[in-house]
């Protein structure tokens, strides 16, 4: 247990973790973790699969708006091509998931790279705006390019298949999304202690300044929006294979809100705050359907209203959690454990 | 504080205690409250918990109470996935009474894969093949026999023997709109209707003044709409706006007794084809609704899409009823498959399925609104050809 920071040596300066205690809970917690698929209920492994595949959204879009400071809401879309080329890749080329999910997040990242390009010139709103063109392009593409999505009425998603093990239950499609799911955060972790990320953070804070230490700002938000929808990319492959049906309706303006909403409420460029924030915004609405079921299995009448005051309350928490706390709940956390570490003589 | 908790275990007792009386039977209710299909969705889910209340009331089925396991989804197929495994899985519920054409169809290999009879408000005729999808259950007339009783409509209300009828097809996209679409192309050919057009709209509809306008240009006599009954009267008013020669008709979900309120004048003359009976219809089963209604929530008004939920909580009892004390999926779907002209209370058409044709009946209303009001036209029937199933 230490309450500081004292780094006396280059080594202990670039240690991922300060002392040995969280990689041991780690270590258990992934260990924990593994044999979750034995005990929970399938609903629930279905939550936790689409909590996975949150996180490692979520991380790609923090790495975009929370750590270089270029706001996209896009980021449906990048998911939506990475799920569709996915599904086309195996549909038609006849690839394996393990070089279709790959070879889609490559695409995805080309994709992303296009729609990247505006933000060399825009900032801000305006970049925003701009990002909402690939939103439209992709769902008009997707409705329309019926030979190979299947348009509206959906597209069937075959299991992904290893070693003849179709990869079809809940269960086992957990490990496949938490075998990318834990790379993608260390990866995450990782990128923010070279270079590049550094080059990221440095954009965000004030371009101009970054561009003026040698940050080439061309190659850096480029780079930004190519490995953040390269993540989009791997989320949305692990999609098309959970829920097997892939709709144009599952990429609505709303999915790149969501995911902004979990960026902005776990904590703009933060790696805990981008899990948080998929772990939030995955599980209130459940829980809150939870509630409106189990209440309407004493209230059947009041099922109309508990079901739209569901709504109003996740909209309702949201403003109450960014009030409460601007910078997240990854701040909460962190307030909440030096608490506790601190205890009695915080400071 | 022992007075919480006892005032806990009180609520907690409210809901557990009458498990311990006899199991209830688990009843999966998916509804749109709040997407683009919630003017159907709110009566469905108010009309279902009434019917199950009312069973319930009279003792339940084969003396075990009915509990719906009700989830909203928003008419977004991913949710819908989500809480048919929630269904399936966590409640083990031993059928589910479905919703939406997207999500019903989506759906399709997983109820079969999970043997759970599958009653849905989605009529689609792909869902009609028990070869293909056996636990698969249309809630009423399959939209390609609607589409097959509009054109025979056209077909022998036309006089002109100088030229074929041209038709025009305007549908929602989305897999409920495109339903019926294939097979009314092969039908309009077969019996020699000219289909000029087809417009496509949203599934959330402010605007159809350019469709129509496309449309105007192919001049077709008679047009078929099919979408809900919220957006329906959108196209109407904007024909009547450019003032549109085109007769519409609209299919079971597109016209209720609220048309005319919400199209006004642009309604008149508009034909509906009708499934189920509409509030205060004189059919038998008509009064115990009515009663039951206004003992519990006289205040509120209700529309066709109530009836239907009433509709499919009967038959999902009967079927409950008739696979006897310990009812399994695959013993409610043969009994699903035996009901033969089976009454339902007069609110629909009986209704018969079997284990070669899941098409409930062949039988529905042609209503027009006329002076506001909405009037029987005449009842029609269509055959049960084979080669249109599944379609």
């Amino acid at each position: 247990m230490k309450c500081g920071g004292f780094r006396v040596s280059y080594r202990s300066d670039e240690r991922m973790f300060d002392t040995r205690l969280p990689v041991i809970a780690l270590v258990i917690f992934l260990v924990v973790f593994a044999f979750v698929p034995r005990f929970a209920g399938t609903y629930w492994l279905d939550v936790l699969n689409r909590i996975g595949i949150a996180v490692i959204g979520a991380l790609g879009l923090n790495i975009l708006v929370g750590f270089t400071g270029q706001i996209s809401i896009g980021h449906a879309a990048f998911l939506a091509v990475g799920a569709y080329a996915t599904a086309i890749l195996e549909l038609n080329a006849g690839l394996p998931f393990y070089l279709a999910i790959p070879l889609a997040a490559l695409l995805t990242s080309a994709f992303g790279l296009v729609f990247g390009i505006p933000s060399l010139r825009l900032k801000g709103l305006y970049l925003a705006i701009a990002t909402l063109a690939a939103h439209f392009i992709t769902t008009y593409g997707i409705i329309h390019w019926e030979r190979m999505t299947k348009g509206v009425l959906g597209l069937m998603v075959p299991p992904a298949t290893i070693f003849g093990l179709p990869l079809d239950s809940d269960a086992r499609i957990f490990y496949l999304i938490f075998a990318l799911a834990v790379p993608a955060v260390l990866f995450t972790k990782n990128l923010f202690r070279t270079k590049v990320g550094r080059a990221f953070i440095a954009i965000r804070d004030r371009d101009v300044a970054a561009s003026v230490m040698g940050v080439s700002l061309y190659r850096y938000k480029l780079l930004a929006f190519v490995i953040s929808s390269f993540y989009a990319g791997v989320a949305g492959g692990l999609m098309a294979h959970h829920s097997r049906i892939l709709f144009p309706d599952a990429f609505t303006l709303l999915v790149a809100i969501d995911y902004l909403a979990m960026v902005i409420i776990g904590g703009m460029g933060s790696i805990l705050g981008s899990i948080f924030g998929a772990v939030f915004m995955t599980l209130l609405p459940e829980i809150l359907k939870l509630t409106a079921t189990s209440l309407t299995g004493i209230y059947p009448q009041a099922f109309g209203a508990i079901a739209s005051a569901r709504d109003i309350v996740f909209g309702l928490a949201v403003i109450f959690f960014l009030t409460f706390e601007p910078q997240g709940l990854a701040r909460i956390w962190v307030r909440m454990r030096s608490y506790w570490t601190l205890w009695p003589y915080s400071y | 504080m022992s007075r919480l908790i006892l005032a806990g275990l009180v609520l907690w007792s409210l809901g557990v205690l009458p498990a311990f009386a006899q199991a209830p039977i688990k009843l999966g209710n998916l509804v749109d409250l709040t997407g683009p299909t919630s003017d159907q969705g709110k009566d469905i889910a108010q009309g279902r918990i009434d019917a199950v209340q009312y069973l319930n009331e009279r003792g339940g089925v084969n003396g075990r109470k009915i509990e719906l396991i009700s989830v909203e989804y928003g008419f977004q197929p991913p949710r819908a996935v989500a809480a048919y495994k929630k269904f399936v899985e966590d409640d083990k519920v031993l059928l589910v009474l479905g919703y939406g054409t997207p999500d019903t169809e989506a759906l399709r290999p997983y109820i079969t894969k999970d043997k759970v009879p599958y009653l849905s408000g989605s009529y689609s005729g792909h869902l009609t093949d028990p070869r293909q999808t056996p636990y698969n259950f249309p809630g009423g007339i399959d939209y390609t026999s609607q589409i097959r009783i509009f054109m025979n409509y056209v077909k022998e209300t036309w006089k002109d023997t100088s030229r074929k009828p041209r038709v025009a097809f305007i549908y929602a996209d989305n897999a409920y709109g495109r339903a019926p679409i294939e097979a009314g192309r092969l039908y309009a050919k077969e019996i020699g209707i000219d289909l000029v057009d087809e417009e496509v709209i949203p599934t959330v509809l402010t605007d159809a003044t350019s469709q129509l306008l496309t449309m105007q240009k192919k001049d077709p006599d008679f047009a078929y709409i099919n979408t809900n009954t919220q957006w329906v009267p959108v196209v109407l008013k904007d024909s009547y706006k450019l003032g549109l020669k085109t007769k519409y008709v609209v299919n079971n979900y597109g016209l209720d007794e609220r048309t005319p309120r919400l199209a006004g004048d642009a309604a008149e003359g508009a034909i509906g084809i009708q499934d189920v009976a509409f509030w205060g219809d004189n059919v038998p089963g008509m009064k115990t609704l009515m009663d039951f209604h206004a003992k519990h929530h006289g205040s509120d008004t209700h529309a066709a899409p109530y009836m239907r939920g009433w509709l499919w909580v009967i038959v999902a009892a009967e079927a409950i009823k008739r696979a006897g004390p310990n009812p399994t999926g695959e013993s409610v779907k043969n009994a699903l498959e035996s009901l033969r002209e089976f009454d339902t209370w007069g609110l629909t058409p009986p209704f018969t399925y079997t284990n070669e044709d899941h098409r409930p009946t062949n039988r529905a209303r042609l209503v027009q609104i006329k002076g506001g009001k909405v009037t029987l036209l005449r009842e029609v029937t269509v055959d049960r050809e084979m080669k249109w199933i599944g379609k």
